[in-house]
């Protein structure tokens, strides 16, 4: 007998034995003694009443009572609402509606885990949603609610609402951002979304690490209620790089200072870790640890919410772009809420490259200035070769020059490119023979004079250069008359009415730093001790040029036209690392910065909310001719006692 | 052609001592006469009586014999004289016939024994009245009524009628007691002898008696103790008249709702009594025969 067929004839066994066993047990089975009785209706009122007389069975009853009371008065209203005009009550936001505008706080200490010594501890931000849906949960059917998230910037997420879907599917969507709350943005927001509500409420729900906000005047009766998520003398643990600068070394443009402003907003005394990058090509933390160009490490103590520097004099200015990251103590590194601003970047400004083309007679002084600097690549060209259609297209090319230096050449008028010119004009009429204290510097803080000295400068002759709009004379002759011009109009323009062969300004050190200060001028990179930049915030930078069609540059994004407001260049940043303005070519005519200089104002204007706008549909308020909804309500409910009671006097009586 | 064969006495029910006891009850009774065709028993009706009842004013048309002259005299106004008429009545042993009446505690007589010597001691003492005996026995409709019995000597044939009754179908008083009038029209006492346990329709029933003019006398014979008293765990209960069963766990809990329910049952009976004069007597099967129809003849207006 094969294994298979024995391990059948074993289960056939098996089997058999188990449905024996079962029909034996089927047939002993204890039965129920049949008892012939007078009446069962009788036994089965006993029956039925003493079901009834159980603690489950009296409330089955009770529930009964009120199934039957919620369905009557889902009936009434349901035909209420088509018959009776209730559906402005069931739909449209009413007047006297309780609005409660909820603004979460989402700024980077929200991250914080709530339990520092638990692994899987619910942030503060999770610990916000699970309260604000609890205060749901409890919310009357009259409640309309509208959810805000602030940080940097104030975002509302859905519309007056008092369904609870939507508002937890809201909640879902929050999200930590960096930066840190805008508490005047938020105050604006609020009363935007409150205005013209009565009886308005407003929950400011954070981790106590800014004041609630304050709302002046946005509606009556107005009531703030402030939910502070984690206790306040937690504190958050964070160490920020609050400000990054480079000031290059007088006299040393090898070398530069730099600084490192560290803020430690923690409750307790923390020992910075900082670390220093320096790299030619990265512009975000990931490409500078990528890079793997770290350059030094520094240890730094830092008060208790309070600031400190860390200077770093004689810094070899050998790359572009220097980062710095700072981080907490090695036991609260994990605890650091906003990694974001960990980082602080700055740009070496002496590194960047220019394309200068030069144009005109050979000088020795000129070339030698722009060969000193290193930063310049110069290329030199005849007056003819600029005539050329070639040079015409390559002039005004996206690789185009960045200056065009001209000397002793004309200069064509139909030029798009910064340029700085020295002529001294071939005719002999237009030449003014002065003397050396006949130079005047009309304004000696311009950034193209700042550290020009013209003094014993014998320039012998001169040009005069005749009065145009939009420029500045910055030098002038005794007796009037300018020789140094400057147009901030684009495209810039410095023109000198001198001649490098004539004059003894070549062989004197006014002509690198007037070289120097011209193109830096030029090129737009007058102020170059840079700040810091908070994410989230809204910068804008006084263009220095009215070229339009600027384009703003994050790090890892693609570039992107940069709004214009006047004279100002206005982006909000959301991406931490070295942000870049390019020009309409796509070419780097701003500084390369993270760095604002003034933030603009908002414009406070009447706003046009969504909640003032009248509905179509009448309220119920307005209406004054039909029935209130709670006489119908309590209709139902009385009608529902009537039954209920009919209902049971029948079965009693049965 | 042969004659179909007599019914006998059920000897063990009618046997020479129930007659003996029956014979001493009937003379506990009073008012016993045989006054020909008119029995001493006060009805309603006003008429030919010889019994004073009342004056009523004269209308046109009535007999002028029947003025009170007197009356006349005095006041000088028109009335008449009224009498009470004395009538033999007529008893009608309304007997519940159905399979529920079989129940009972063993050892003891079944509800529906009782119901028989009991009607037949009713039928004794209204035969010894001169009053008329009708025996109609009802389960979900009524049997044709028998002949009515009169007088004394008929009262073998009341034991002969109601040892030839069986038991079968399911109680429903109402279409009983709808077909009565139509074949005894003449109004009378109706003793009602039944366990009534299904109340569907009694209340209309006895409202159907009262509308035509009948006097009622409910007798609910009941066996409510005996059951209690072996019946424990699983069962499965069938209804003896309908057949149908549904399987309970009897507990402590479910016997007192029983017997809530069965007191419960005997109030509404009373009620439905009370409600159209009829009367209710109340009897377990326990009681001795004797109390028993002291009671019933008490209750039932038997001894005057």
């Amino acid at each position: 007998m094969s294994p298979t067929v024995q391990t059948l004839s074993q289960w056939a066994i098996w089997l058999a034995a188990v449905i024996a066993t079962v029909g034996l047990l089927y047939l002993i089975r204890p039965r129920r003694r049949r008892v012939t009785v007078q009446f069962a209706g009788l036994w089965q009122k006993a029956l039925a009443r003493s079901e009834a007389q159980r603690f489950g069975g009296r409330w089955r009853r009770l529930l009964s009572l009120l199934l039957s009371l919620l369905i009557s008065s889902t009936l009434m209203i349901a035909i209420g609402e088509d018959v009776l005009g209730l559906r402005s009550w069931t739909q449209a936001p009413k007047h006297d509606a309780r609005f409660t505008l909820i603004v979460v706080d989402v700024s980077a200490s929200m991250a914080t885990l709530q339990d520092h010594q638990a692994t899987k501890s619910p942030t503060r931000l999770q610990r916000a949603k699970s309260r604000i849906r609890e205060m749901l949960q409890n919310a009357g059917v009259f409640d309309q609610f509208l959810v805000m998230s602030a940080s940097g910037v104030v975002m509302t997420h859905c519309g007056w609402t008092n369904e609870i879907k939507t508002l937890a599917d809201t909640l879902n969507t929050l999200q930590i951002r960096q930066g840190s709350v805008n508490i005047d943005r938020v105050e604006r927001a609020a009363a935007d979304a409150l205005r013209g509500k009565t009886g308005a409420k407003m929950v400011w729900v954070s981790d106590g690490g800014h004041p609630a906000p304050r709302l002046s005047l946005p509606t009556k009766e107005l009531r703030i209620g402030s939910h502070t998520i984690a206790p306040s003398d937690q504190g958050v643990f964070n160490l920020a790089v609050e400000h990054m600068t480079l000031r290059p070394n007088a006299g040393d443009p090898g070398r530069a200072t730099l600084s490192i402003k560290i803020r430690n907003d923690s409750l307790i005394p923390m020992q910075a870790r900082i670390v220093i990058y320096a790299s030619d090509q990265a512009q975000s933390p990931a490409e500078f640890e990528r890079t793997k160009s770290v350059q030094a490490l520094h240890r730094l103590q830092v008060p208790a919410q309070s600031t400190e520097w860390l200077q770093l004099p004689n810094t070899a200015l050998s790359n572009a772009h220097y980062a710095a990251r700072v981080r907490p103590p090695a036991t609260l590194a994990q605890h650091d809420v906003a990694t974001w601003d960990d980082w602080g970047f700055v740009v070496n400004e002496q590194r960047r490259r220019l394309r200068i083309w030069r144009v005109g007679r050979p000088n020795l002084f000129l070339d030698a200035a722009l060969l000193a600097n290193e930063q310049l690549d110069v290329k030199r060209l005849n007056e003819v070769d600029l005539q050329s259609d070639f040079m015409q297209d390559k002039l005004n090319n996206q690789r185009g020059p960045d200056v065009v230096v001209f000397n002793q050449a004309n200069r064509p008028y139909s030029l798009d490119v910064p340029s700085l010119t020295f002529d001294l004009s071939l005719r002999s009429d237009a030449k003014i023979v002065v003397a050396p204290d006949d130079l005047i510097i009309n304004d000696s803080n311009h950034p193209v004079m700042r550290g020009v000295s013209l003094h014993d400068t014998n320039v012998d002759k001169v040009r005069v250069i005749d009065p145009r709009p939009q420029t500045r004379a910055l030098v002038s002759i005794r007796g009037g008359g300018s020789v140094i011009v400057a147009r901030s109009r684009a495209p810039r323009e410095v023109e000198l009415g001198l001649s490098l062969q004539e004059t003894d300004i070549g062989g004197r050190y006014a002509l690198p730093i007037l070289l120097s200060n011209a193109l830096d001028w030029l090129v737009g990179r007058s102020a170059w001790l840079p700040s810091s930049l908070v994410l989230g915030q809204r910068w804008s930078v006084r263009a220095p040029t009215d070229i339009s069609g600027w384009i703003w540059k994050a790090p890892n994004q693609a570039p992107r036209s940069a709004r214009r407001a006047g004279d100002h260049l206005i982006g909000v940043s959301e991406a931490h690392g070295i942000h870049i303005w390019l020009g309409p070519k796509g070419q780097r005519i701003l500084r390369a910065t993270r760095l604002p200089e003034v933030e603009r104002p908002i414009v406070k204007y009447p706003a046009l909310s969504l909640w003032t706008m009248n509905s179509t549909r009448p309220t119920r308020d307005q209406s004054t001719d039909r029935t209130p909804v709670w006489w119908w309500l309590s209709f139902a409910v009385v009608m529902g006692l009537i039954v209920e009671w009919g209902l049971y006097q029948r079965r009693r009586v049965a | 052609m042969a004659r179909a064969p007599q019914p006998k006495v059920r000897s063990d029910l009618f046997d020479t001592s129930f007659l003996r006891r029956v014979e001493h009850l009937a003379l506990l009774a009073r008012r016993i006469s045989s006054s020909g065709q008119r029995a001493n028993r006060r009805t309603k009706q006003i008429g030919a009586g010889i019994e004073f009842a009342d004056h009523r004013s004269y209308s046109e048309g009535d007999d002028p014999r029947h003025l009170d002259w007197n009356v006349f005299a005095r006041s000088q106004k028109l009335l008449l004289r009224r009498y009470e008429e004395e009538q033999d009545l007529s008893v009608y042993l309304m007997v519940d016939c159905s399979p529920s009446m079989n129940m009972g505690p063993s050892g003891q007589r079944t509800p529906f024994e009782r119901a028989l010597q009991v009607a037949a001691a009713l039928g004794y003492v209204s035969l010894s009245n001169l009053d008329r005996v009708c025996l109609v026995p009802f389960t979900d409709g009524m049997a044709r009524p028998t002949k009515t019995l009169r007088g004394r000597g008929q009262f073998a044939s009341l034991l002969t009628q109601l040892s030839s009754l069986s038991l079968s179908g399911q109680t429903q008083l109402p279409m009983a007691v709808r077909d009565l009038p139509r074949y005894r029209p003449r109004r009378g006492l109706v003793v009602l002898i039944s366990d009534m346990c299904d109340l569907r329709g009694v209340g209309d029933a006895l409202r159907y008696l009262s509308f035509h003019g009948h006097d009622t006398l409910v007798l609910q014979l009941t066996d409510a103790q005996g059951f209690e008293s072996n019946l424990w765990g699983d069962l499965t209960l069938v209804d003896v008249e309908t057949g149908q069963s549904r399987d309970v766990t009897l507990t402590p809990a479910l016997l007192q709702a029983y017997r809530n329910e069965y007191d419960e049952l005997t109030d509404q009976v009373q009620a439905m009594c009370r409600q159209v004069g009829a009367r209710h007597l109340l009897s377990e099967l326990s009681t001795p025969f004797d109390q028993l129809v002291m009671r019933v003849f008490r209750v039932g207006g038997f001894l005057g």
